[in-house]
C-alpha cells in the first residue's frame, strides 16, 4: 500500500482537485484506491456525492473505538473508495495531542488497510499542525501543488527546512506546479527558473482551467465529464509521473 | 463486506430485453457496451488454484491490469499494471504486494495461460436518491478460448452483482429483488473454472502425488500396471513443457517419474516377464541419461544465488563468469535434450510401455508374484527393503567408507518409493509417520552425496573453464571457496548421520515397521 498525501501549508492551491483526480486515475488502472478526506470542509466528499459525516466523529476514530470498516464508502467508480470528512476534524489536533504517540495516530489507523488498498490518497487540510505531522509520518509520497509565484517558493523553502529539521525518513517530497496561468509572465518566469534547483520537482503541471472548477457542478473527476480537456490530460501526465516513482 | 455475486442467466432472449427488464426493476445508469478480454494464469500444477486463487489479466491496449483474486468470493489480493503479457516468473515482478503473494506459492514455477474469457459486457450502476452509486451490475455475454489456438466456444450469459463498500443494505435488497423477479440463484463456481472445464482441461488435475486407492486383494500384476500407467501419464504430461523449456520443473518432474518407473520395474518383483523388465529398465535408464545434463545445469543455476550469497561480498562479482558458463552449457544441453525427446527411440519407449501396461493381464501366470494379492507382495517387498536399510545402516561406523553411505541411500530410496506406491494399503497415520522417518534419514544421506557430487562437479567446471580460457585466477579462487564450503557441508552431513540413523532405528519405529509390513499368517 502506498500512501500519497496531497499537501500544502497554503489553501486554494488545488490540493483537493489533485487528490480527487489522481485517485480516480489510480482506480481506473485497476488499483484499489482509497481517498481520505481529512479536510473538515469536506470538498473531496462533496465531489463524490458522499455526505461529509462519519459516525461518532473523529473522537471515536482516534480513541480506537471505531475502525474504518463501517465508515468507508464506495464511490461511483470501481476500485475507488472514500473515507468521508467530518466537521469534527477541525478539532483533530486536540484529540491527537491526547493520544499516546500523537504524531503516529494516522499511521496506526491506516495500517489495517494495507492488504485492502494499493493506494491511499490523503487530502490534507492546509497549515502545519499535528494533523500534518501525522500525515508526514504516514505518507510515502508528499505531493505538493504549488502556484508558480515568488511567495510559494518561499513557502516551499520553509517546508523543506521543516523536513530537514524533523527528518521524516522515507518520505518523498514531490512538488509540482498547479493552477498555472500561461498568460502570466511571473508564472512562466518562476517555472523556468525554479525546477533545476529543486530535488523531486515533477515536470508535469496542472494548468489553471475552468474545467477543474466545473468539477463542483458535475460532482465527478475531470476525466469523467471532460476526458479530452487540457486539465484531464494534465492530471494523467501527473499521475504517470507519480506512479512511476518507486 | 458482502462478496460479489455471479448469476448464470439461462434465458436465451436478446440481451436488450434483459436490460429492459432490469431497467424496469431498478433505478439504473447504463455505461456504454464494451468488449473485455480476461486471461487467467496459473502454474502447470495449479498452485494458485489449490489456494483458491487465480491471476487475472485484463488487456487494454498496451497496458495490462493484473489482479490476484480469491476464486471463492472474487475479492482482490493484489494488483499491478504491466505492459503486454504478465511476467512468467515471480522473480520477474517488481517488488510489491503481487510479488510478495506470488513468490512463496510459485517458487520456480512459471505462470502459464489457463484460459481466456472474451466478453461483450454492459456495466450498470444502481443509484440511490442522491444519484449516488450503491450497487454495480454487469451483464456479460461470454466466450472461452483455450490457450494456443485450443478449443473455443460459448461460456454463457452472466450477471454480476458487485457491492459498493458501505452500501450493504442496497446490495442485499438488489440481490433479493433479482432472485425473486428473474428467478435466478447465485453461482457457487467462478466463471473461470467453468471456462477451464469447457475448454477440455481439468482444473487442478495435475499431481505427482502417489496416493493410489488400492484394494488389498487385487492381483499384484494388475496393480503394478495401474501404478505404471499413472507414472507414465505424469512423465508424458511433462514432455511438452520440458521441450519448450517453460520452467525447470517440467524436466524435474519428468525425471522423477522416470526414476519411479525404474524403481517400480525392479522393486515390484516377480509380476512382469523378466525380459520385459530387463528391456524397459535399460530403456528408461536411457531416458534418465538423456535428461541428466540439462537438469544438472538447472540445479547449479537454481543454486547460483545461494552459492554467490555464501561468499564474502568482495568475492561475489568474481563468480559472474561461472554463471555465464552455466548458461552456455545449459543452452547446449537443452538443444540435445529436445532432439532426444523428439527421437523415434523416445517415442517408441513411451508407446510400447503404454501398450504393455494397457494390455490385459493373463488369467494364469508362472511368475511368482503376478496373481498374488498386492497387499502381500507389497508388505513382503517393503519389509525386505526395510531390513536391508537397517542392516546396511547398522554396519556404518565412524570408519565406514563414503560408498557405504551411498549404498544405504540407494536402498533407502527404494524403500521410500515402495512405501509411496503402496501407501493406500496401510493405516494412514501410522504409515505417514514411518514414511516421514524414511524421508528424514534420506535427506541426510542425500546431503552427504549431493555436497560431494556438487564439489566434484564444480571442480570439473573450474577445470573446463580454465582450459577454455573462461576463468581468471579470481574466478577460480571464488569457485575454490565454494568447493571448500561444499566439502564442509558434506563433513557436517556425515557427522549428523549417526544421530539421524539412530532416530530412524529407534524401538518405536522398528515396532511400527514390523506391525505394518512383516508378513505373517496365511495368504488369502
Amino acid at each position: 500500500m502506498r500512501i500519497v498525501a496531497v499537501y500544502n501549508i497554503k489553501g486554494g492551491v488545488g490540493k483537493t482537485a489533485t487528490a480527487v483526480n489522481l485517485a480516480y486515475l489510480a482506480a481506473r488502472t485497476g488499483r484499489r484506491t482509497l481517498i481520505w478526506d481529512l479536510d473538515p470542509q469536506g470538498a473531496a466528499s462533496f465531489y463524490f456525492r458522499i455526505k461529509p459525516k462519519i459516525k461518532g466523529g473523529s473522537k471515536k476514530l482516534i480513541k480506537g473505538k471505531r475502525d474504518f470498516d463501517g465508515l468507508i464508502k464506495g464511490t461511483d467508480f470501481e476500485n475507488l473508495d472514500l473515507l468521508p470528512a467530518d466537521f469534527s476534524y477541525r478539532h483533530m489536533d486536540l484529540l491527537l495531542d491526547d493520544a499516546k504517540k500523537p504524531t503516529h495516530q494516522l499511521q496506526r489507523l491506516l495500517r489495517p488497510l494495507s492488504e485492502e488498498y494499493d493506494y491511499v490518497f490523503l487530502d490534507c487540510p492546509p497549515s502545519i499542525s499535528l494533523v500534518s505531522e501525522n500525515v508526514f509520518a504516514a505518507a510515502d509520497i508528499l505531493l505538493l501543488p504549488m502556484i508558480p509565484t515568488t511567495l510559494s517558493i518561499r513557502t516551499l523553502s520553509q517546508l523543506v527546512d521543516f523536513f530537514r529539521q524533523h527528518s521524516h525518513k522515507g518520505i518523498r517530497v514531490l512538488p509540482f506546479f498547479s493552477m498555472v496561468d500561461r498568460r502570466k509572465n511571473m508564472h512562466l518566469d518562476v517555472m523556468q527558473n525554479l525546477p533545476k534547483k529543486l530535488k523531486g520537482m515533477l515536470t508535469a503541471y496542472v494548468p489553471y482551467a475552468s474545467d477543474v472548477e466545473r468539477m463542483g457542478i458535475h460532482r465527478t473527476p475531470v476525466g469523467e465529464f471532460a476526458p479530452d480537456s487540457l486539465a484531464a490530460k494534465a492530471y494523467e501526465a501527473l499521475w504517470r509521473e507519480v506512479s512511476a516513482r518507486r | 463486506m458482502t462478496p460479489a455475486l455471479q448469476f448464470l442467466i439461462a434465458d436465451e432472449r436478446p440481451l436488450a430485453e434483459l436490460e429492459e427488464r432490469l431497467k424496469a426493476l431498478l433505478s439504473l445508469q447504463f455505461e456504454p457496451e464494451e468488449r473485455v478480454e480476461r486471461r487467467y494464469y496459473d502454474s502447470f500444477d495449479w498452485r494458485l488454484y489449490h489456494r483458491d486463487l487465480s491471476l487475472e489479466a485484463v488487456f487494454a491496449g498496451e497496458r495490462t491490469q493484473l489482479r490476484l483474486f480469491d476464486l471463492l468470493d472474487d475479492s482482490t489480493r493484489a494488483t499491478l499494471e504491466v505492459t503486454g503479457e504478465p511476467p512468467r516468473f515471480a522473480w520477474d515482478y517488481p517488488k510489491g504486494a503481487l510479488r510478495d503473494n506470488l513468490e512463496p506459492m510459485l517458487q520456480v514455477r512459471a505462470l502459464l495461460p489457463v484460459v481466456t474469457i472474451l466478453a461483450r459486457a454492459r456495466r450498470m450502476r444502481v443509484l440511490n436518491r442522491d444519484d449516488k452509486t450503491v450497487v454495480r451490475l454487469m451483464v456479460e455475454e461470454a466466450r472461452f478460448r483455450a490457450p494456443q489456438g485450443g478449443a473455443e466456444g460459448a461460456l454463457g450469459r452472466y450477471l454480476r452483482l458487485i457491492p459498493v463498500r458501505g452500501y450493504d443494505k442496497a446490495m442485499q435488497r438488489t440481490r433479493k429483488l433479482l432472485e425473486k423477479e428473474l428467478g435466478i440463484e447465485p453461482l457457487m463456481e467462478h466463471p473461470m473454472l467453468r471456462a477451464v472445464e469447457l475448454s477440455g482441461q481439468r482444473v487442478g488435475e495435475y499431481s505427482t502425488k502417489l496416493d493410489f486407492k488400492l484394494s488389498p486383494k487385487r492381483r499384484a500384476d494388475l496393480v503394478a500396471k495401474e501404478i505404471h500407467l499413472h507414472l507414465l501419464r505424469v512423465l508424458e504430461a511433462n514432455i511438452e513443457g520440458a521441450k519448450a523449456d517453460l520452467d525447470t520443473e517440467f524436466l524435474h518432474d519428468l525425471r522423477v517419474a522416470t526414476r519411479r518407473i525404474r524403481s517400480a520395474l525392479t522393486q515390484i518383483k516377480g509380476v512382469f516377464e523378466p525380459d520385459i523388465v530387463a528391456h524397459f529398465k535399460a530403456e528408461f535408464a536411457w531416458i534418465q541419461e538423456i535428461t541428466g545434463p540439462t537438469r544438472d545445469m538447472d540445479v547449479y543455476l537454481l543454486k547460483f544465488d545461494d552459492y554467490r550469497g555464501s561468499l564474502p561480498a568482495w568475492v561475489r562479482p568474481d563468480l559472474t563468469p561461472f554463471h555465464a558458463f552455466l548458461l552456455e552449457r545449459r543452452a547446449e544441453a537443452q538443444r540435445r535434450l529436445v532432439t532426444a525427446l523428439e527421437s523415434a527411440r523416445f517415442r517408441r519407449i513411451i508407446d510400447e510401455w503404454r501398450g504393455y501396461c494397457e494390455a490385459p493381464v493373463p488369467e494364469r501366470s508362472h511368475l511368482p508374484n503376478a496373481i498374488r494379492p498386492i497387499h502381500w507382495v507389497a508388505s513382503e517387498r517393503i519389509w525386505r527393503m526395510y531390513r536391508r536399510v537397517m542392516k546396511e545402516g547398522r554396519a556404518i561406523d565412524q570408519n565406514a567408507p563414503a560408498e557405504a553411505l551411498h549404498e544405504l541411500r540407494k536402498s533407502c530410496k527404494k524403500l521410500r518409493y515402495l512405501m509411496e506406491f503402496f501407501q493406500g494399503l496401510y493405516p494412514r497415520r501410522a504409515f505417514r509417520r514411518l514414511l516421514k522417518s524414511v524421508k528424514i534419514l534420506l535427506d541426510n544421506l542425500g546431503d552427504f552425496q549431493d555436497f560431494e557430487v556438487q564439489a566434484h562437479t564444480l571442480r570439473g567446471f573450474a577445470e573446463q573453464m580454465f582450459e577454455e580460457n573462461k576463468a581468471d585466477a579470481d574466478t577460480l579462487i571464488a569457485m575454490g571457496i565454494l568447493v571448500g564450503d561444499l566439502l564442509d557441508g558434506q563433513t557436517q552431513a556425515r557427522a549428523a548421520f549417526e544421530e539421524r540413523f539412530g532416530r530412524f532405528a529407534e524401538k518405536a519405529n522398528r515396532r511400527q515397521f514390523k506391525r505394518l509390513f512383516k508378513p505373517s499368517g496365511r495368504e488369502s
